[in-house]
């Protein structure tokens, strides 16, 4: 039996053990209730036919509390359920669903009578209907051959899936109104429109979607509250009644009226999650900043006593654990890009509050302190550090950090602020962001498409240099190119290359454009726009820009310290030190090296990004302005500019699976580069050299947010001095005006023993990129990737 | 200038290895320096490539593959991975380490410009302003290349950075004194009280060891004294107790740091084929270490945290 945790309660511990040892099922239920009711709204206008099949969701599926919750709701019949939205895409569900058992990345339970059941009840009704297969008739041919399931331009998961990326704003518009006023707002605004306005029509589809799905949610909450009643009336136990009967009297009153207590606010926080999850199967629907808004109702109830830190701290690890539970279910391409079972919802701690004051309080504390002793992968667990913020809390961060979970991603609150000034935002709206998914600094009012596309910068180098082909198939994937012996000048190189670059941005914004444009006329998001107040202001949709910020997509650069380095190499060996030639360095990488061992240790030789030497990071800081500069050139459908990003995920691995050897003495297929980080285990120094390289890209322009991931030796940060020490660097690192960095401080044995008795290390968390989640739900793959990042040891 | 007038006048010396984010050698997050030379000859030593200044190639057998591109590219015909290898006739050109793609091969006691030290330090100082770091100049025996310390050290001095040494205490006060002044924490081993043992196990007796422990107390520079705590040498309770009273009687106010034996230094000898000098010791019990330090309780003598 796995390890218990010390901090937690039996029930939370019963909780956990359940999560950590059960399998996610897929639940077909949802998609089922979906299809029924639009088969029966055909001819009304979507938002309509998506708010009803909501309201048919929540009105008939068949609820249930399991075993010990104290926060109940869930999406399918499982605790760990996993749905479909055939009307986003089936198509992949279909081809790939016989395999959800026994994929590598990420498997999902399924049965061959579901999936029969599944193919003939549901997905026929789909054919020609959903956004994919729009998507994919809309593409231009020549986007959609380096764009569609490719590896080098990557937005799948904004035409197979929702777009998500909402931050619900519980503090300004939520726990102000509840559903019920809400609901009560919209039949107002309602009730002063008018058919004979032209304009009024579709704010008449709005609000009467708006009062729908508020309607539902509230049904949902109350259908809860029966059966909490049902089973307390059947139970034995009196302290399992009286929690049923409490459970009931919650459900009662949230999520309709605004709550009043912590448990009501917990409660709240979870149905609207819940109501995003079946509307959308939502990327990246974060909490937010949860000790902000919910530190009134934390405070008050330990004031009167209602409330005591221990009982706090259950309903933490409960919801922790909720959000941990459900699983976003993703294709098999999407997971080489977002693997671990990972669902981004991103809950951000500490920095300022809007007045510009410190921000942090107990319940800050207590978060980070749950995320401890819970050991979920789940909520993406992020803190903001400011210059002048507590001792204690850093102590906090860092003594998190030792822990060896990944957690929590570490953010300088200035650089944040500043990206969000440098976005629009005005200033008050820029002290008070969050995080959205792994590392995008983001706000509550917001409307963005955050990880919109992943451009592969390894692959354009690839086609500068071998004649706008892939080296691996020969086909032509890029912008012509002349043989690699014509060059005449490192300078030469570096345009063409950036050139290339320049071109797959050109279709990013192609491929997202038209995905925005159907999203507007196919995919209306009536729930999670009654998150937004400016929405219901408006009478707008989320998807047609009703949110107070429309900010541009985010297109996240994957390989800059590869090009960086790769590049370095041509300078040196070819221009400077004449060692070798254009024509023999295409060949050994023709041959992915063999037979040039000589050529390859020279190239490794090559001073490489991460060690702070100018010669290789100065190549890295300028690709990284024209990726700034070219990407902000280009506006969305909302007419906001584009903005660059250099962050996570896991997509460093599928995108080197498409890239030949490069110059740098990488082989072919293997991973490139994830944000601003060193390619694994090159950078030897040290990781304040590593810091001091990455500082030196200009990351307050990329607003998309930067990443940079470095693990530590454990004995760095085993004591408290080591701690203290961590939290210097830090401020040392945020100072040079970095934005992120975030630690893997396990050995690299403890690793390998992981992978020789995944059965004893099912809760060992690692940090993937910009998230964490359980190192044995990781491919072999993964793993290796994980284990080659550099260890860093003290002397 | 020639190499050996940069080396009288200071401007370069001969380092084994600079490591930044130190965090075991001080205050703070340091950089830490670890320079050539040493007089002593402490059977337990674990960096015995710093007992000479002159270049040394080390062969680390366990990441060979036998690609024998070393062999390949030696201008003198050598194979630095033979058993046989004639260190003699080596002229350290390099060529075998830039050609070995496993890095089994490692130059040691490079010569380094004073200018190129600080050029790092000036990178690493914003560590150090955060955490209350700076640098500890290690060895080897730092005092040994007084000359290149006082420089880097003026230099440490104009950046504003904290310095502290690591010594063994085997030097001559003489040429060395002025440095005292502008050293912030001096670590300062007393390997045994007893000057026969303490030749026995290092080559050389204590007395120069103990008056330079004195004359450094006399300076007014805050001191820590180290024992690498190691049961065959110096664990006795004698011993300990003739340490403690020493600091008691002469270096009142200086703290105590206790650092058992460790074997990690062992492959290095094989690496720099010096297995011949390689002895092995017992570490002491976590039991005995806190034996060891109650002894210094008694004393009120502080531990080092």
């Amino acid at each position: 039996m796995l390890k218990t945790v010390t901090g937690v309660s039996e029930r939370i511990e019963r909780l956990r053990q359940n999560y950590v040892n059960t399998k996610p099922s897929i639940c077909y239920e949802r998609a089922r209730l979906y299809t029924e009711s639009h088969k029966r709204t055909e001819g009304k206008s979507v938002i309509l036919r998506r708010a009803e099949a909501f309201h048919d969701f929540c009105a008939k599926f068949e609820v249930r509390i399991f075993e010990d919750e104290l926060i109940v709701g869930t999406a399918g019949r499982f605790r760990r359920t996993g749905i479909l939205t055939p009307e986003y895409s089936w198509k992949w569900v279909d081809k790939e669903m016989d395999t959800f058992p026994t994929r590598p990345q990420d498997p999902y339970l399924i049965t061959p009578d579901q999936c029969a059941t599944i193919r003939s009840e549901i997905f026929p009704y789909w054919h020609g209907k959903s956004l994919e297969e729009h998507f994919l008739a809309a593409l231009p041919e020549e986007t959609a051959r380096i764009a569609v399931d490719t590896g080098i331009i990557d937005n799948d998961s904004k035409w197979r899936q929702a777009v998500g990326e909402i931050t619900p704003d519980y503090e300004g518009h939520l726990f102000v109104k509840g559903y019920g006023g809400i609901l009560k707002d919209a039949e107002e605004k309602l009730a002063a429109l008018d058919y004979l306005n032209a304009e009024d029509i579709d704010r008449i589809d709005f609000y009467k979607a708006t009062i729908l799905s508020a309607k539902a949610i509230i049904l949902l909450a109350n259908r809860y509250a029966d059966l909490a009643e049902g089973m307390a009336a059947e139970e034995q136990d009196d302290a399992r009644k009286a929690e049923l009967l409490e459970i009931a009297r919650v459900c009662r009153r949230v999520p309709e009226y605004p709550p009043q207590s912590f448990h009501e606010a917990t409660q709240f926080i979870w149905f609207v999650q819940l109501g995003g999850i079946i509307t959308e199967n939502p990327l990246a629907l974060n909490p937010g900043r949860f000790d902000q808004f919910m530190y009134p109702y934390y405070a008050a109830d330990m004031d009167s006593g209602k409330l005591d830190k221990a009982g706090a701290k259950e309903l933490i690890h409960a919801l922790w654990l909720k959000y941990s539970e459900w699983v976003w279910t993703i294709s098999e391409n999407t997971t080489g890009y977002f693997a671990g079972y990972n669902q981004f919802q991103n809950l951000t701690v500490g920095g300022k509050k809007r007045d510009g004051s410190d921000a942090t309080n107990e319940l800050t504390y207590l978060c980070l302190e749950a995320t401890d002793e819970v050991r979920t992968h789940q909520p993406g667990l992020s803190v903001r550090v400011q210059s002048d913020c507590p001792q204690e809390f850093l102590y906090a961060v860092t003594d998190l950090v030792s822990k060896g979970t990944g957690f929590p991603a570490i953010h300088n609150d200035q650089a944040g602020t500043q990206m969000l000034l440098q976005a629009g935002y005005e200033p008050e709206d820029a002290r008070d962001w969050n995080n959205c998914g792994c590392v995008v600094p983001h706000f509550r009012q917001t409307g963005q498409w955050t990880s919109a596309v992943n451009v592969n910068f390894a692959a354009a180098m690839e086609y500068a240099l071998n004649e706008g082909k892939s080296r691996l198939t020969g086909e032509k994937m890029g912008l012509d190119a002349k043989p690699l012996a014509s060059y005449a000048s490192y300078q030469e190189i570096e345009d063409a290359t950036f050139e290339q670059v320049g071109n797959l941005i050109h279709h990013s914004v192609v491929s997202t454009v038209i995905a925005q444009k159907l999203h507007a006329e196919m995919v209306p998001r009536p729930f999670l726009s009654t998150c937004i107040g400016h929405c219901l202001e408006e009478g707008r949709d989320l998807s047609r820009g009703g949110a107070k910020y429309n900010v541009g997509p985010v297109l996240t650069g994957i390989g800059l310290a590869v090009v960086a380095n790769s590049l370095a190499v041509i300078k040196k060996l070819v221009f400077e030190d004449k060692v070798t030639t254009l024509a023999e360095l295409d060949a050994a990488m023709n041959a992915d090296w063999e037979g040039h061992d000589a050529l390859r240790t020279k190239a490794l030789a090559v001073v490489k990004y991460g060690n702070d030497d100018d010669y290789v990071d100065a190549i890295a800081r300028d690709l990284a302005n024209y990726y700034y500069r070219k990407t902000r050139a280009y506006k969305d459908n909302f007419g906001s500019p584009f903005n660059s990003a250099f962050m996570g995920i896991s997509n460093y691995i599928p995108t080197g699976r498409i890239v030949g050897a490069t110059p740098c003495g990488r082989k072919a297929t293997k991973p490139i580069t994830e944000g601003v980080s060193p390619y694994a285990g090159s950078d030897v120094k040290s990781p304040l050299a590593a810091m001091r390289s990455s500082a030196k890209m200009n990351h307050d322009v990329h607003t998309g947010g930067t990443l940079l991931n470095l693990r530590l030796s454990e004995d760095l940060v085993s004591t408290p001095k080591g701690k203290r020490d961590l939290g210097s660097i830090i401020r040392a690192y945020f100072s040079l005006g970095a934005f992120h960095v975030q630690f893997n401080t396990l050995s690299t044995d403890v690793l390998r023993k992981a992978q020789k008795n995944p059965e004893d290390y099912k809760d060992l968390l690692v940090r993937v990129a910009g998230y964490s989640t359980q190192f044995v739900n990781l491919s072999p793959e993964m793993q290796e990737a994980i284990i080659a990042r550099s260890a860093h040891g003290s002397y | 200038m020639a190499a050996t007038d940069k080396a009288k006048d200071g401007t370069m010396g001969t380092v084994l290895q600079m490591q930044d984010y130190s965090i075991h050698d001080g205050d703070g997050v340091r950089t830490t320096i670890f320079l050539a030379g040493c007089g002593l000859r402490c059977q337990w030593c674990a960096n015995p490539e710093s007992w000479t200044q002159h270049r040394k190639l080390a062969y680390h057998a366990h990441k060979c593959r036998g690609c024998q591109s070393c062999r390949t590219v030696c201008p003198e015909g050598l194979d630095p991975a033979a058993g046989d290898f004639d260190a003699t006739r080596c002229t350290f050109c390099g060529d075998c380490v830039a050609a070995c793609p496993e890095k089994a091969l490692q130059l040691a006691c490079e010569q380094m410009d004073a200018d190129a030290i600080m050029e790092q330090i000036r990178r690493d100082e914003i560590f150090f302003r955060h955490s209350g770091g700076g640098v500890t100049f290690s060895g080897g025996e730092p005092f040994v290349q007084h000359q290149f310390l006082r420089s880097l050290m003026a230099g440490c001095e104009r950046l504003g950075v904290s310095v502290w040494v690591e010594t063994c205490g085997f030097f001559k006060w003489e040429a060395c004194q002025d440095l005292m002044a502008g050293i912030d924490h001096i670590f300062f081993d007393i390997k045994h009280m007893d000057s026969e043992s303490h030749r026995r196990f290092t080559g050389q007796g204590n007395e120069t060891i103990l008056d330079n422990a004195k004359r450094i107390h006399a300076s007014g520079v805050p001191m820590t004294i180290r024992i690498p705590l190691i049961a065959e040498v110096n664990l006795e309770e004698n011993n300990l107790e003739a340490t403690a009273r020493f600091m008691r009687d002469h270096l009142p106010g200086s703290r105590i740091e206790l650092l058992p034996y460790h074997e990690l230094g062992k492959a290095k000898y094989s690496a720099f084929r010096m297995a011949d000098s390689f002895h092995s010791f017992t570490t002491p019990t976590e039991a005995q270490t806190a034996v060891a330090y109650s002894i210094f309780d008694r004393y009120q003598i502080e531990r080092y945290q």
